[in-house]
């Protein structure tokens, strides 16, 4: 009886009611789009970094990561049982050698500092999807030796054009600096426009022979098949490795990105909270309008006898109500965004720009974590509860006799 | 043994800062089956002591029995479980709830004393048959004439069965023919199921149809006379 004359009210100012449907609908509707947009940018932002240049973990040895110099290499018979043991690890999708130097490269007209990186074009494309961004030539498939991939900046800041010389000049393993001239062979523009200037790609094979040993190796990059997972599967393998070796994850060797994850939770989480508030307000107001309106009925009911309870109870199911028609609405105005978007993602290109010094790509493609979800429809529903309660409250301690008199 | 008994009941409002004696040592005995019209000029207490009979406002000194029922030791809910059970109320501008129909308006009460729908319905139509209202059951308030709408309000006031019937001013808001219409029904229904009515008003009409005249001035009966 209560919920059905509250159903009544509901429709007894149908604009008003529409009202705060709507922005019950909006507001749903854009906390689950802009939460699932921005979890798709950083998911979209982390994959690109991890899968382009990063990786999920890395084998190294400690001193390596501490100074970067080419002398601290990987002892491979030390390694050799912990990489037949990666090899079997059925959580590991992938796992490939590089060689890295730190060096110069010169133009002649420009000169920069890079990380040189030596790959086994093998192994390496089955982790890393750089050559997938090649925008020019070939991704070291020349048949001709030291051939250079640079990203399309540097080779513009280099002034630098497909088969342009340049040279690199690097510390070799036993201390000596070495240089040689290399081809460019490829030029790639990943979405990390920053990353692209400071590493360059060369044959592993090409850049072994220049550092005096034909065996070294720096760094052992690895794949899951879920980058998530590393920190639940990397404890095993710290206990396996000797010596100076060492093994971290993505989140160690690059806690800004996990500071970028975290930070937008937290960010989310706030923008949600401001949603929320501003449809608590909203409802609130309208509701207080809607007993304003009725203080005299009110007033009435209690007078002939209606339990305060009860017209609290009418009061809080008229707000849910409207919620509860507002909310589902919204979630599928929102699924019907995110699935359209899906298909074809939110085009940013006229920002492409900015977004690539950031290491972001200019086409979004939202991502909604079940967990943001379930949380903005608990905080709606606990906010319209919410919003219903101070109206409902006021309702209640109306006097009869004084709501009556009121004209 | 009197339905409703006022003794010595005085009304003060604001008595802390400038006092209006509204009632002063008001002492009354209503009868089962009484048909009563509280009279007097505007500002007399007449509704002052009506919603203190009702239940509605508390009063400073005195009491109000109703059978047995202190009214002025009851709290808040137990006076709305009363006002419930055993008070029906007209008020002056009928007070019916809008979005619901005559039919909804009247079963509204009884599904409040916890009748279920069905029987709520079946007992709302025999009530507002019984104001000649049958025709009318599916319209809501707006689509009423005010006379129409008053009988209504009497129909809910009957329709939980109270001990006896307030009515402030009923026929305050109506023309003559529908004062005289719902006048008769509240007759009828007070001599036939001897329904104890007792209101305020100042209409000539009514008080000429009452059986027993009570009348205020400043707050204190000023005379009580059968008709």
């Amino acid at each position: 009886m209560t919920i059905q004359l509250g159903w009544k009210n509901i429709w007894r100012n149908p604009v008003r009611s529409i009202v705060v449907i709507s922005a019950v609908v909006i507001g749903v509707w854009a906390a689950i789009f802009i939460s699932a947009l921005s979890n798709g940018l950083t998911s979209h932002y982390l994959s690109s970094q991890l899968d382009t240049y990063i990786g999920h973990a890395a084998i190294s040895t400690q001193a390596f990561w501490d100074e970067r110099t080419s002398e601290h290499i990987i002892p491979n018979e030390q390694l050799a049982p912990v990489i037949k043991a990666l090899e079997r690890d059925s959580l590991v999708k992938s796992l490939t050698p590089i060689t890295i130097a730190e060096g110069m490269i010169a133009s002649a007209t420009y000169s920069s500092g890079v990380q040189i990186r030596g790959i086994d074009i093998a192994s390496d494309t089955t982790c890393f999807n750089t050559h997938t961004f090649l925008t020019e030539g070939s991704y070291l498939g020349e048949s001709y030796k030291n051939q250079i991939v640079l990203g399309e900046k540097l080779a513009k800041k280099l002034n630098v054009k497909l088969r342009s010389k340049v040279v690199l000049t690097f510390q070799q393993i036993d201390g000596s600096i070495s240089s040689a001239a290399f081809r460019v062979g490829g030029i790639i523009k990943t979405p990390n426009s920053a990353m692209d200037q400071m590493r360059v790609i060369v044959k592993q094979t090409d850049l072994q022979q220049l550092l005096g040993n034909a065996t070294a190796v720096h760094e052992w990059s690895i794949f899951l098949n879920d980058a998530k997972a590393v920190n639940t599967w990397i404890p095993t393998y710290k206990q396996d490795l000797q010596g100076d070796l060492a093994i971290e994850s993505w989140l160690e060797k690059a806690p800004e990105l996990a500071y970028i994850e975290n930070s937008m939770d937290l960010y989310l989480y706030i923008f949600m909270g401001i949603i929320v508030l501003a449809l608590v307000l909203g409802i609130v107001n309208t509701m207080l309008m809607a007993i304003l309106e009725r203080t005299r009925e009110l007033g009435m009911l209690m007078a002939i006898g209606m339990p305060r309870m009860k017209v609290f109870n009418m009061i809080i199911s008229e707000t849910i109500t409207l919620s509860c028609i507002g909310a589902p609405l919204g979630l599928f105005l929102a699924w019907s965004s995110l699935k359209l978007m899906g298909k074809h993602g939110l085009d940013l290109s006229a920002f492409a720009d900015g977004l690539a010094a950031y290491g972001m790509s200019s086409v979004v493609y939202p991502d909604l974590k079940m967990e943001y979800l379930i949380t903005i429809s608990v905080l709606i529903f606990v906010a319209s509860l919410l919003a219903a309660l101070y109206p409902a409250l006021k309702a209640i301690k109306l006097k009869p006799l004084e709501a009556i008199r009121l004209h | 043994m009197a339905i409703i008994s006022v003794s010595n009941v005085e009304k003060i409002y604001n008595p802390d800062t400038i006092p209006v004696h509204a009632l002063k040592q008001v002492n009354l005995e209503i009868q089962k089956g009484e048909f009563t019209a509280i009279v007097g000029p505007s500002g007399s207490g007449k509704t002052t002591l009506l919603n203190c009979i009702g239940g509605l406002d508390t009063v400073s000194s005195g009491t109000i029995h109703i059978k047995n029922i202190d009214l002025t030791n009851l709290t808040d809910k137990e006076l709305i479980k009363f006002r419930l059970n055993h008070i029906g109320f007209v008020f002056q501008a009928y007070n019916l709830i809008p979005v619901l129909t005559a039919l909804e308006n009247v079963a509204f009460i009884l599904q409040l004393q916890g009748k279920s729908t069905k029987e709520a319905h079946s007992l709302a139509k025999q009530m507002l048959d019984s104001v000649g209202l049958s025709e009318r059951i599916h319209n809501r308030p707006a689509q009423l004439s005010g006379g129409q709408q008053q009988r209504v309000a009497v129909a809910r006031a009957l329709a939980s069965q109270p001990d006896y019937v307030l009515a402030d001013e009923p026929t305050a808001n109506l023309d003559s023919e529908s004062a005289s219409k719902l006048l008769d029904i509240m007759e009828r229904l007070n001599a036939e199921q001897g329904v104890t009515f007792l209101f305020s008003t100042h209409d000539e009409r009514v008080i000429r149809r009452a059986k027993r005249v009570v009348t205020l001035r400043d707050g204190a009966i000023s005379s009580d006379a059968n008709q």
